[in-house]
């Protein structure tokens, strides 16, 4: 029942945003889609909460905890995003800098877009995940060259073409893992549910093989580090609420991907061993990444480079793997996911209001943009770790996990990343705000009030997961823990 | 028969991979797809299972017809007739492609059938395409190349649903769609298909 209505609601979203010539109207309709898929995957979720997990449509969707983590994070970043694209298509649209078509291509690959995202989580068969997570690289391409413009483009062909090639190699790894079960298939065999109760054995070359392709091949499209280099091109040239998306979600859809196959792979027999590619992995993504923030000088790619950073740490709590590092790392993918599309819808209002990217050309954004200043402090601070924040327990758990293993010098390059992050972060974006070096009058700009509530949204919701994540959120996150971790 | 076809697939894949002109390479490609097509068609002849029929049209239709109809467009619209100025020249692809050959067949001596070998050496020759020239154009066909040789691993390992097939292939298609596009787009903005110009993007 629910799913029909999700199906019916991008139906009619999409025809909507191909026929109709308002785009006002396309507008709010997306925005009504988007709320209504935010009420239905909280409906879902109460049918998780009370039996474990639902299935639809015989066993082609599934949804249990974890997928519920991710449609969470899906909807509610897709309501923020829908609500930021309502004014700044229309700013594009009144300047004349976009035509009526080029709005309404927007809206209808902004929602397959999500559409696909909710295929990919929803989806119980392996094979479902991969053309999901394809069907996104087909629907983001053009709206990171959406802007037309030299980078744009740039950043666009780098991400199709690097992100091809890598589910190219996922699927390899897919193919790899089906080859690896030693036994002639059928079509049910490709369900997740029905992998997870494996017992036949597996070959075991095949499969080592297999997950790594996997974890390469799709790792990139997570944006792991060294396979990272499309990211901070394509979230940096994006529009904000694309990059917002792609940020927030993206990312750690593709890692919730790869802890799918994890699941089913770390039962096998000695494959225990085969979680130190996560923590290899993120201790080479936090480096590179916290190297690079501090030499910066546009803050949408220090954006970027920031989520390397974070995929960094989940990957490192996933790899852990002691129930305390998992839930570290879950509940960092949902304040992650809220933190950092607020800094980027943030970024994009600078941007609209200043038309640079430059760190060093925006000065006293307190008197010139105080109300966004506010929201661009509490993201900071929220994305850095700060204590009240949920974030700042997300780490912590994920250290105290490391500790319990003595994973010394995983936890060490971790805490050291995190402390030159923090300066990494902090510094720039001080200076942005505060810095008033007294040479021309700041006085509050025009464009300070014009898209105010998405951020609203996105601080209210973080606020909320900070406050409340020990008690509504915990049973989801301790459901999902035992889920991967058995 | 199905060596015949296995060996008409590798002396594509070593002919694409030393061709400078863009219009060899998109005939190459048609004429590779077109093997793949006809091999899964002997295949389902064999075995006699429909899966193979379906991948023997939906192969045709798209990576025959639709996506080298693309291509030729492209190479109209933008007037592009051979790469000069080559990353790694066409001899030197030639003797990699030999090494990249020898390998295959030595290091996966009896692993598996002919099929898996020929598919590496197809991601190889994808690999070479992608980065060793340096028209978008030549890359885009280096991909498809690539995604020719996960096709080959896929007959040879796996039988997946209909659906799935048809799943993979559409979003082959529309890949194929978008880069078509995007060159295009990128031979107006930067007046050229050369992917030198899209370095401006830095740490």
């Amino acid at each position: 029942m629910h799913i029909n209505l999700m199906i019916a609601i991008f139906i009619v979203a999409i025809s909507a945003s191909i026929m109709l010539k308002n785009i006002n109207i396309i507008s709010y309709i997306n925005i009504m889609g988007t709320v209504l898929l935010m009420i239905l995957s909280f409906l879902i979720g109460l049918d998780v909460a009370n039996s474990g997990h639902v299935f639809y449509f015989g066993s082609a969707v599934y949804i249990d905890s974890l997928s519920q983590i991710q449609l969470i994070i899906i909807t509610a970043v897709s309501v923020m995003t829908a609500l930021y694209s309502h004014k700044y298509i229309k700013g594009e649209y009144d300047e004349k800098v976009i035509s009526l078509n080029k709005a309404k291509v927007y809206y209808v690959l902004f929602q397959i877009f999500v559409f696909s995202m909710i295929f990919l989580c929803m989806s119980n068969n392996i094979m479902g995940m991969w053309i999901g997570l394809e069907a996104t690289t087909l629907a983001t391409a053009f709206l990171i060259g959406f802007n037309n413009s030299k980078l744009s483009l740039e950043a666009a062909w780098k991400y199709i073409i690097i992100c091809s090639v890598g589910l190219a190699m996922g699927l390899i790894g897919i193919i790899l893992f089906i080859y690896s079960l030693n036994s002639e298939i059928n079509t049910s065999m490709l369900q997740w549910t029905y992998l997870l109760s494996w017992d036949k054995g597996f070959n075991r070359t095949a499969l080592i093989a297999a997950f790594t392709f996997i974890f390469i091949g799709i790792g990139t499209k997570a944006g792991i580090a060294p396979m990272h280099t499309w990211l901070s091109d394509g979230h940096s040239e994006a529009p904000s609420p694309i990059s917002a998306m792609m940020s927030g979600i993206l990312i750690n859809l593709a890692l919730y991907v790869i802890v799918r196959f994890y699941v089913i792979i770390r039962i096998a027999d000695g494959m225990q061993n085969i979680r130190y590619l996560f923590i290899v992995f993120g201790c080479i993504s936090l480096i590179i990444s916290t190297f690079s923030i501090l030499k910066q000088t546009n803050y949408k790619r220090l954006l970027a480079f920031s989520s390397v950073e974070n995929i960094g740490i989940m990957c490192i709590g996933f790899g852990f793997g002691g129930p305390l590092g998992v839930y570290g790392s879950l509940l960092h993918s949902v304040i992650h996911a809220y933190g950092k599309s607020l800094l980027f819808l943030v970024s994009g209002n600078i941007l609209n209001a200043y038309q640079t990217k430059r760190i060093g050309k925006i000065k006293c954004l307190i008197k010139t943009m105080p109300m966004n200043s506010i929201f661009l402090i509490i993201g900071i601070l929220v994305i850095t770790g700060t204590p009240p924040a949920a974030s700042f327990f997300s780490e912590l758990k994920i250290l105290q996990n490391g500790f319990n293993n003595g994973e010394y010098i995983a936890v060490s390059i971790l805490a050291f990343s995190l402390l030159i992050a923090f300066a990494g972060f902090v510094v720039p974006f001080i200076k942005m705000i505060f810095l008033n070096d007294g040479s021309e009058e700041y006085v509050r700009m025009e464009k300070d009030k014009e898209n105010i509530i998405p951020l609203f949204v996105a601080a209210a919701l973080i606020i909320f997961i900070s406050a409340t994540f020990s008690n509504i959120l915990n049973p989801l996150l301790n459901s999902a823990v035992e889920i991967i971790c058995g | 028969m199905i060596e015949i076809l296995i060996s008409l697939i590798l002396i594509s894949a070593v002919a694409m991979s030393g061709f400078r002109r863009a219009r060899l390479l998109n005939r190459g490609f048609a004429i590779q797809s077109l093997t793949i097509a006809l091999l899964c068609l002997s295949k389902g002849y064999m075995t006699g299972e429909y899966h193979y029929y379906i991948l023997f049209i939906l192969t045709i239709i798209t990576k025959v017809i639709i996506i080298p109809m693309i291509i030729s467009r492209s190479l109209i619209h933008t007037k592009l007739a051979r790469e000069t100025d080559l990353i790694l020249s066409g001899s030197w692809s030639y003797i990699v492609m030999g090494i990249a050959v020898a390998m295959s067949f030595i290091f996966l001596g009896n692993f598996l059938d002919y099929l898996f070998k020929v598919g590496c050496i197809l991601i190889i020759t994808g690999a070479i395409l992608m980065m060793g020239r340096k028209k978008a154009i030549t890359q885009m066909i280096g991909l498809l190349t690539m995604e020719n040789g996960v096709v080959l691993f896929e007959i040879s390992m796996v039988k997946m649903g209909s659906i799935i097939e048809f799943g993979i292939v559409f979003e082959m298609l529309i890949l194929a769609m978008i880069m078509g596009v995007m060159i295009f787009n990128i031979n107006k903005t930067f007046d050229s298909l050369n992917t030198d110009y899209l370095s401006n993007l830095k740490e």
